[in-house]
């Protein structure tokens, strides 16, 4: 009777053990993905702060550094959404960081070359270090 | 306007474009209340859609509400 038994568990054991080494492996592997594109992500928001703050500090309003930046900006959400790299309640703090950058002083008559301490750019900073912070504290949520 | 003034109901598809300034948005949806048009108005009016950009639709929405509390 209890040889019938182990007959019976040692199978069992094998399989959920299986299923559970092929979970794990399967989590770590889309952790690395996971980070690999957020450090993709990381260059892609320098990116746009850089070509933000170029745009900004020009001496005039460069038409094809704004068009630049609108794709860039469209790109980035795209890739967000897609690969849910921040929940949609949150989106308003990509929201925050296009705003910052193409609210204000932008694609405009009235263009100003904006100083290294202009509260233009003190914005760009902020809101960027914010989406950053949270594209971060996403993925800590999710695989830690 | 022209859907605003005549009460036609009008989709605005935002995908395709290569991307849209806040500034451009804020011109078009906060410039809409400056004239004169309020936010329930508007909303009836025009249907937003945005699946590229998701955060779209909010951020002009956000646009009508400070129009709204500037005006």
């Amino acid at each position: 009777m209890v040889s019938e038994s182990c007959q019976f568990i040692t199978p069992v054991i094998v399989i959920v053990g299986w299923f559970f080494v092929d979970w794990r492996t399967n989590n770590r592997e889309l952790r690395k993905e996971k980070r690999s594109l957020i450090d993709k992500i990381h260059i892609d928001i320098d990116f746009i702060e850089k070509k933000a703050i170029e745009y900004h500090q020009a001496e005039y309003a460069n038409e094809q550094v704004s068009k630049e930046i609108k794709i860039l900006l469209g790109r980035l959400i795209k890739v967000i959404n897609r690969e849910e790299l921040i929940v949609k309640k949150d989106f308003w703090i990509f929201s925050a960081f296009k705003k910052a950058i193409t609210l204000n002083n932008f694609d405009s008559s009235t263009f100003m070359c904006q100083s290294d301490n202009s509260e233009l750019l003190d914005k760009i900073y902020a809101t960027k270090d914010s989406l950053i912070d949270k594209v971060e504290s996403e993925f800590s949520k999710r695989f830690r | 306007m022209e859907p605003l003034l005549n009460n036609q109901r009008t989709v605005i598809i935002f995908d395709g474009a290569r991307g849209y300034g806040s500034s451009f948005l804020e011109e078009a949806f906060g410039g809409l209340v400056r004239l004169g048009f309020n936010k329930a108005k508007i909303l009836e009016t025009f249907e937003f859609v945005s699946d590229n950009d998701p955060a779209l639709v909010s951020e002009l929405i956000d646009y009508i509400d400070d129009a709204e509390s500037e005006g």
